[in-house]
């Protein structure tokens, strides 16, 4: 059975033919045509399947829930145990033992995992669970570890990797004072089997849990505090969640890095990058509006900074370090060396502008926008030189994004509003023609380049 | 042992642990002893669970006077026991300890949710409650005098009727003066034709004019009725079965002498 990863690497493989002159220009092209459309038939039939499971397994939840009354609970119970063992049996048939229709039978493992889910949900419906039941998530999530790791379906994986955000984010709703430390054991699980298939959604999930892990430790450890840190004027604090996310992100960058140069995860290192990008590019983003939302409290800046709760944030600038500096030293090629002194450059600025927040927030702001065009500019750079379109596009959007939120800044209490909205009109449609030539000419530079895109 | 055997092996697991789930809570259930609180409901929808009634107990608020000096020190996120006793229909809480009682009859395990200087507010995981559509319909229609927009749609409905067959055959045709503002000028058309009469046209125009009024005002009366709950403030009871390790399970929820599950 030709499987899509086969026909991926069928195309890389295809160009070095050429290069060694076993094959021409033309043959590779028809092969290509050939196997595009088989790609694309298979993919959309595979979404059609997948589609076709979550809309069964959103009816059958929706079922069971509508119909408590009319139903008896034996009754339901068995349905539900049928459609666990009938999914997963028949999915199993038809994924590994037939020739023919084994994307219906991804579809039907992926139901069976549904399925499984809804039996938790039943019984704890049965027995009047509450409906932030954690640990009904926490079993889903067991259960279909052992389902993935054996057939290896990339829906499944996914799934687990969505439950788990939500489990971590229903045990933090239910219990807000303790930090979770068991759950880096199930983290592991989960990524063990994300790096097993490579499967890049999946990680984006993961790296969302950790996210979300260390936003809950900081939280937690800040309630230490004086009851004035609570309040949402408090700007040393907001700056110290900032750039929390903005240290995770450099770690991630980092580590996208460090996977760029791997010859089994490579693939996985532009999921690190853009994620690490999403959390940068925000978080400073936020901040260059801190002159309209924060009345100060400057003062308490070293209370914040020096206190332990903060340590998580200097442990993480520190491993972004780490990673960068290593980097520098291990690169196996120019591109890669530029891409972390550049990384550093900007890890250095922000370690700097930790301690801006002591000066106000006017401050903060305009060092923010600085450093904000700086670093989008710099991964515009960066982007072409490694020929990273979805860093550079990434880049291109925040730019964009930033320059209409400082000319509403600027100039709405300036200009009166019918000026503001035609010249921002014409600045805006002059701008995307102008950005969109640039973007398309640049992006062309970089397909022709014979290396090939790195992600 | 190859792929297929362990795969069956984790299935048959799966289920395994679902009937597991099953008999332990059940057995729970059957071991545990009922009781009665009180509580007063709010009624939030969940999508992904039918429908569900959040219940907050008498005993979900605990004033700090039941609580020993020794145990000035609980704060918000610790477990708490709260030991009950009947009095009267209900059971209701005489002291509380912070860790696990011994030689006590009943008492429920909790969490602390909220600590204020007046009292502590208590989650024991029992919360919510799960219904039928048709009960959960039940007890919200029956709380309300009917400020839902069905049943002042049905209400409007019934005006409109009351205004006779012919002004009720207009409203439900969608006849309205859009419609006759074209018509209007057609029957300009028709009368240059000399396909109807000016007579014609004028009761033609008289008869939807008053409809339109008749048919307007029966849209614009106010609700007559008062829109408040009649009987928001009768609480509601909850049979609970209590585990000897504290932990209870709604079983039954009743309202004006009526079970509803």
């Amino acid at each position: 059975m030709i499987s899509k990863g086969w026909i991926k690497k069928l195309f890389k493989e295809a160009d070095s033919w050429i290069r060694e002159g076993i094959m021409d220009t033309t043959q590779v092209a028809r092969l290509k045509d050939y196997y595009a459309k088989s790609l694309g038939y298979n993919r959309f039939i595979s979404s059609i399947y997948i589609l076709g499971a979550i809309l069964l397994g959103l009816g059958l939840i929706l079922f069971i829930a509508s119909n408590w009354e009319r139903l008896g609970v034996g009754f339901k119970v068995g349905l539900v145990f049928a459609c666990i063992a009938g999914f997963n049996f028949v999915g199993y048939r038809y994924r590994f033992e037939k020739e023919y229709y084994t994307r219906l039978g991804q579809a039907l493992l992926f139901l069976g995992a549904i399925s499984f889910g809804v039996g938790i949900w039943l019984i704890a419906q049965i027995f009047q669970f509450p409906y932030n039941y954690e640990d009904g998530v926490l079993f889903w999530i067991l259960g279909l570890l052992p389902v993935v790791f054996l057939v290896r379906i990339p829906s499944i994986l996914i799934l687990v990797s969505i439950l788990l955000p939500i489990w971590l984010g229903v045990l933090i709703a239910n219990t807000p004072q303790r930090i979770f430390y068991p759950f880096f054991l199930l983290l592991a699980l989960v990524g063990y089997l994300v790096y097993r298939q490579k499967q890049r959604s999946a990680l984006f999930f993961v790296i969302v849990s950790g996210g979300i892990w260390i936003t809950h430790y900081l939280s937690v450890r800040l309630m230490e505090l004086p009851a004035w840190s609570q309040t949402p004027e408090s700007l040393p604090i907001f700056l110290l969640y900032c750039n929390l996310f903005t240290a995770y992100g450099f770690v991630l960058y980092g580590l996208g890095m460090r996977h760029n140069q791997h010859k089994n995860f490579s693939e996985l290192s532009i999921t690190y990058k853009l994620s690490a990008l999403l959390l940068i590019f925000l978080s400073h983003y936020a901040l260059t509006f801190v002159h309209h939302t924060f009345a100060g409290a400057s003062s308490r800046f070293g209370d914040v900074y020096l206190n332990p709760a903060a340590g998580i944030v200097y442990v993480l600038y520190l491993a972004g370090w780490v990673l960068s500096l290593k980097r520098i030293f291990k690169a196996s090629d120019p591109e890669s060396k530029r891409e972390a002194q550049g990384i550093l450059l900007f890890l250095f600025l922000q370690t700097l502008l930790m301690a801006v927040g002591a000066c106000g927030q006017r401050v903060v702001s305009f060092a923010y926008n600085v450093l904000l065009f700086a670093e989008t500019l710099g991964f515009l750079y960066l982007g072409y030189l490694l020929r990273a379109e979805s860093i550079f596009r990434l880049a291109l959007w925040v730019f964009a994004l930033n320059v209409l939120a400082r000319y509403f800044d600027t100039f709405w209490n300036i200009l009166p509003r019918s000026l503001f909205f035609i010249l921002g009109g014409i600045l805006l449609i002059g701008g995307g023609i102008y950005l969109e030539r640039k973007r398309k000419a640049i992006e062309q530079k970089m397909k022709l380049n014979p290396d090939g895109n790195r992600d | 042992m190859n792929r297929k055997s362990l795969f069956i092996a984790v299935i048959a697991a799966q289920l395994l642990f679902l009937t597991g789930m099953i008999i332990f809570h059940r057995a729970r259930i059957q071991s545990g002893t009922r009781i009665l609180l009180e509580t007063t409901p709010v009624d939030p929808f969940s999508v992904f669970r039918g429908r569900y009634i959040d219940l907050n107990y008498k005993i979900s608020t605990i004033p700090l006077g039941l609580l020993r000096e020794d145990q000035a020190r609980i704060k918000e996120g610790d477990d708490i026991y709260v030991i009950l006793e009947k009095k009267g229909r209900f059971w209701e809480p005489v002291f509380v300890e912070d860790r696990l009682p011994i030689n006590t009859h009943i008492f429920l395990k909790g969490k602390v949710s909220r600590l204020t200087s007046a009292d502590l507010s208590i989650r024991y995981g029992m919360e919510s409650f799960f219904l039928s559509e048709a009960s959960a319909d039940e007890i919200e229609g029956n709380r309300w005098t009917g400020t839902d927009w069905q049943t002042q749609q049905s209400r409007m409905d019934q005006r409109l009727k009351n205004l006779g067959e012919e002004d009720y055959r207009i409203y439900k045709a969608g006849i309205n003066e859009w419609w006759f503002k074209t018509l209007d000028e057609e029957l300009e058309a028709w009368r240059k034709e000399g396909t109807v009469t000016p007579e014609q046209i004028a009761a033609l125009r008289e008869k939807y004019k008053t409809a339109f009024l008749r048919i307007h005002a029966a849209q614009q009366q106010p609700e007559q009725t008062a829109q408040q709950p009649i009987d928001s403030q009768i609480p509601m009871t909850v049979e609970v079965a209590v585990t000897p390790d504290g932990q209870g399970y709604p079983v039954k929820l009743i309202w004006q002498g009526k079970e509803y599950k």
